[in-house]
């Protein structure tokens, strides 16, 4: 025998549930679309603007990924809500309609369900017919089947969701396509300093380091920094970058080890000691203007104390330490790869600002910020931010007191054994031996740390052709700019004339900064 | 037939189904086509409702109604409005009579007492002898001199109209049209229905009418299946369904559609709504059915409603019928969403 209510409350829990789905459905393909959008957005980036040396606008990328989200969260919620409204309207009497329809019960199935709804039953109302009503209602949903009367039947929601996620994907894609932007050369330079940093950062040490080089790529990237602030950031990252190198170098030969790497090793140990020696030679150089000798001279000397030598090949610290070690090398090998990036950086900065003046930079008009500044020769040098030229720059001056500087021997000091060369201090009629030391450190390889930084003299070797990107012709490059300032290699004679402040820092064509090795 | 009430209700309802054909087929004998004017006049019979024929002359609307208290086996009257028919002549009066060596006024009933009532071009009496009657319609009883004479149950009026030569005559004021429960209107018979009542009228024999009720229980009959009519359920969305339909007829109201409120100066009132639902009960039960349902709504809107909507100027200037009103009413009121 047929239970008619029963069976309308079966077919009540499916429309609820089908209205539901369908309800809800409208709004989840957009925002799964949403999500996908975004948690893919810089790899469909890289797939299609980024290939086509192409990028998004500053902040733009983040943003809008930021507002994917939200957008899909939001959606996700608004189907939730669609979704339990729409089981809540689905009552008794409304499903026993839609079973009305479906049996053609000429509302037969609906009369008797709004008089029995399980919720309301209208008892009273019902009067001597009810009984004939029933048995109708009964007869008709005989062989009635809920789950068959009412199919899921998604198509048609998931055809207008699916026009809205495309909808929605036009619109970002339109957003984006007025976005985006040619990537400039200096930010390609930034992204590999950004990635550079970030390996840097998954090494212990490396984590502190890391955050602050992303801060100073940062910092140079911003478009509206002017150039003598991104090369100041960028002097400053190297000097960083450079102590960074000297914390992990491993201590030198003859040094006793330090008491905690033998902290907790076992077995015999014997006192270290060791020596150090160092002594100043005199320096001696010409600086034009100024002109002066300087002498200094200091003896040091160091001795350590310290135990606990011994080893064991098979303990673990001993793993650590070759762990450690190989951690170091690969931290050094990054180091030297950011410090070329870095100096490449520099010299598109340069070359960016050569190329194009600002008209804070020209000649005669009023600076009001650092900037390059033509001075009475025509060099360039750089100006203080005062325009007075008393402050900001504090450059080492050649020869004016040796043992100040840190980086290396000094000019003049012709005894210096610096595998680099002479440093482009030469003399009236010395031709500087060309030594082919590179500057740029390819990774893993290792060398003194040297810096052409405030050297008066670079020597470089111009290319003789550049090949062109596509006819595969040689042709000379003469579109580049010309440097006004000779820059032979030649050095000047002291009585030279030319008035040259003795501060003036000899600059490298930028654009073949590169190009030296 | 007299213990329907203790029928089973499935018998109950066959019963009424049977009753009706029954009725629809000898009134058929004699009446050739007007099938639905004639299901409309049995319909307000068991609603307990009163019907405005509408028709020209010559269509039967007289024989009609007189062939349908044949079939039901009730008495019958026609009165005839005149101009100068007066109430007396309708409800009846006061008369002096002789008896036992006296004089003595006595009650002489009209022709208002009967069971159904034909109330032959009620349009051409003047309004005060109409409303005589539509009291009468109205309160089933009538009085005269202080005293109050009740009208024998059944009673229906079926009065009829002629809607041309209207010269000399006093339309029905709205407020007694809205007590008519239908207005079925009666059109021109085709040539097929013409040649058969030409055969049946000229012949020799004439189709003569049988009755469906035993005379002396005919009354009681009829008044058990309009119990059962009463009984008839009518679900909360369908009830819905039919006010809309009503809002949507008054005009400038809650729910009314453009047409209404363009052409109509004046809505139904609510013996709309219940023509509407007694209508849809009978054909729920000629159905077979014991509740209403959508299509029972829709088929009684039209008789229910045509009458009691009063055009505006607009609407008789650009010949707006009444109908068309209606047929835009229910092409724009939305069955319940179920």
């Amino acid at each position: 025998m047929t239970k008619p209510v029963e069976l309308l409350g079966q077919a009540h829990q499916r429309l609820a549930l089908i209205a539901a789905a369908r309800a809800a459905v409208l709004w989840i393909i957009p925002a799964l679309a949403a999500l996908v959008l975004a948690g893919l957005f810089d790899r469909i980036g890289a797939l299609t603007w980024g290939r086509h040396g192409y990028e998004l606008a500053d902040g733009f990328s983040s943003g809008l990924r930021i507002a994917m989200v939200i957008a899909g969260i939001v959606m996700l919620a608004a189907g939730a809500i669609r979704g339990w409204l729409a089981w809540r309207r689905i009552d008794f009497v409304s499903a026993a309609g839609r079973v009305d329809e479906a049996v053609g019960g000429h509302q037969e199935v609906l009369t008797l369900a709004s008089l029995s709804d399980p919720q309301h039953p209208l008892t009273e109302e019902r009067g001597a017919l009810f009984p004939v009503l029933w048995g109708h209602v009964s007869t008709l949903l005989a062989s009635f089947d809920p789950a068959r009367a009412f199919g899921l039947e998604l198509g048609e929601p998931l055809g207008r969701s699916s026009i809205l996620a495309a909808a929605a994907i036009v619109l970002v894609a339109l957003a984006t396509l007025a976005m985006v932007r040619p990537v400039t050369p200096d930010q390609i330079v930034a992204g590999k300093l950004v990635e550079l940093a970030r390996d840097i950062g998954n090494t212990p040490a490396g984590n502190g380091p890391a955050q602050e080089i992303i801060a100073a790529t940062e910092r140079v990237e911003a478009s509206k920094l002017p150039p003598e602030k991104k090369l100041q950031q960028l002097a400053d990252l190297t000097n960083q970058l450079k102590q960074q190198q000297q914390q992990e170098k491993p201590p030198p030969p003859g040094k006793a080890p330090q008491q905690q790497s033998a902290k907790n090793r076992s077995g015999s140990s014997t006192g270290g000691s060791g020596t150090g020696k160092g002594q100043a030679k005199s320096a001696e150089g010409n600086g034009n203007g100024g002109g002066g000798k300087s002498q200094g001279a200091g003896n040091g000397s160091g001795s350590g104390t310290g135990k606990g030598s011994g080893h064991d090949q098979n303990s673990p610290q001993d793993a650590n330490a070759n762990q450690n070690k190989n951690q170091n090398q690969k931290a050094n090998q990054q180091l030297a790869a950011l410090q070329d990036q870095i100096a490449k950086a520099q010299a598109q900065i340069q070359a960016d600002q050569a190329k194009n003046p600002g008209p804070k930079n020209q000649p005669g008009g009023k600076d009001q910020g650092s900037a390059y500044k033509p001075d009475k020769t025509g060099n360039q040098r750089l100006a203080s931010a005062d325009q007075s030229g008393k402050g900001g720059n504090k450059m080492t001056q050649p020869g004016n007191g040796g043992g100040q500087n840190p980086n290396g021997p000094k000019p003049g000091n012709k005894n210096a054994t610096t595998p680099g060369g002479t440093q482009g201090d030469t003399h009236l009629g010395e031709f500087p031996a060309p030594v082919a030391y590179q500057h740029f450190y390819q990774p893993g390889e290792h060398g003194p740390t040297l810096s052409i930084h405030d050297t008066r003299y670079v020597l470089f070797r111009l290319p003789e052709a550049i090949a062109s990107a596509n006819g595969g012709k040689l042709m000379l490059d003469t579109s580049g700019p010309r440097a006004t300032t000779p820059y032979v290699n030649v050095p000047l004679n002291e009585s030279h004339p030319l008035e040259v402040d003795p501060n003036e820092q000899q600059l490298v064509p930028p654009r073949y900064r590169d190009l030296i090795r | 037939m007299g213990a329907a009430p203790q029928m089973s209700p499935d018998a109950r309802v066959a019963e009424f189904r049977k009753t009706f054909s029954r009725a629809e087929t000898e009134v058929g004998r004699v009446i050739v086509g007007h099938e639905q004017v004639i299901r409309k006049v049995l319909t307000a019979l068991f609603s307990g409702g009163h019907v405005l024929v509408e028709g020209v002359p010559g269509l039967g609307k007289t024989l009609m109604i007189k062939t349908s208290a044949d079939a039901l086996g009730i008495s019958f009257k026609r009165i005839q409005f005149t101009p100068d028919l007066m109430p007396s002549d309708i409800i009846g009066t006061q008369v002096l009579t002789e008896s036992n060596g006296g004089r003595e006024f006595s009650f002489r009933p009209g022709p208002i007492f009967a069971h159904m009532i034909l109330g032959d071009e009620i349009n051409r009496a003047t309004p005060k002898t109409q409303s005589a009657v539509l009291e009468a319609m109205e309160e089933h009883q009538v009085t005269v001199f202080g005293e109050t004479y009740k009208l024998d149950v059944p009673f229906i009026v079926l009065a009829t109209q002629n809607p041309i030569e209207l010269e000399g005559t006093y339309p029905l004021p709205e407020a007694q049209m809205d007590r008519f429960l239908f207005k079925v209107v009666m059109t021109s018979p085709k040539p097929d229905e013409l040649r058969e009542i030409m055969k049946r009228t000229t012949g020799a024999h004439m189709p003569v009418t049988q009755s469906i009720f035993e005379p002396s229980v005919a009354a009681k009959q009829i008044e058990a299946l309009k119990t059962l009519v009463r009984e008839v359920i009518v679900a909360e969305p369908l009830e819905r369904y039919a006010i809309a339909i009503v809002a949507a007829c008054t005009p400038n109201g809650p729910g009314a559609v453009p047409e209404v409120s363009q052409y109509l100066r004046f809505g139904p009132s609510p013996r709309g709504l219940q023509a509407i639902i007694l209508c849809s009960k009978v054909n729920a039960l000629l159905d077979g059915r014991v509740s209403v349902s959508y299509d029972d709504i829709d088929d009684a809107v039209v008789p229910s409603l045509r009458h009691r909507l009063l055009r505006n100027f607009q609407a008789e200037a650009e010949n707006v019928s009444t109908e068309s009103i209606l047929e835009q009413v229910m092409k724009r009121v939305k069955r319940p969403r179920t």
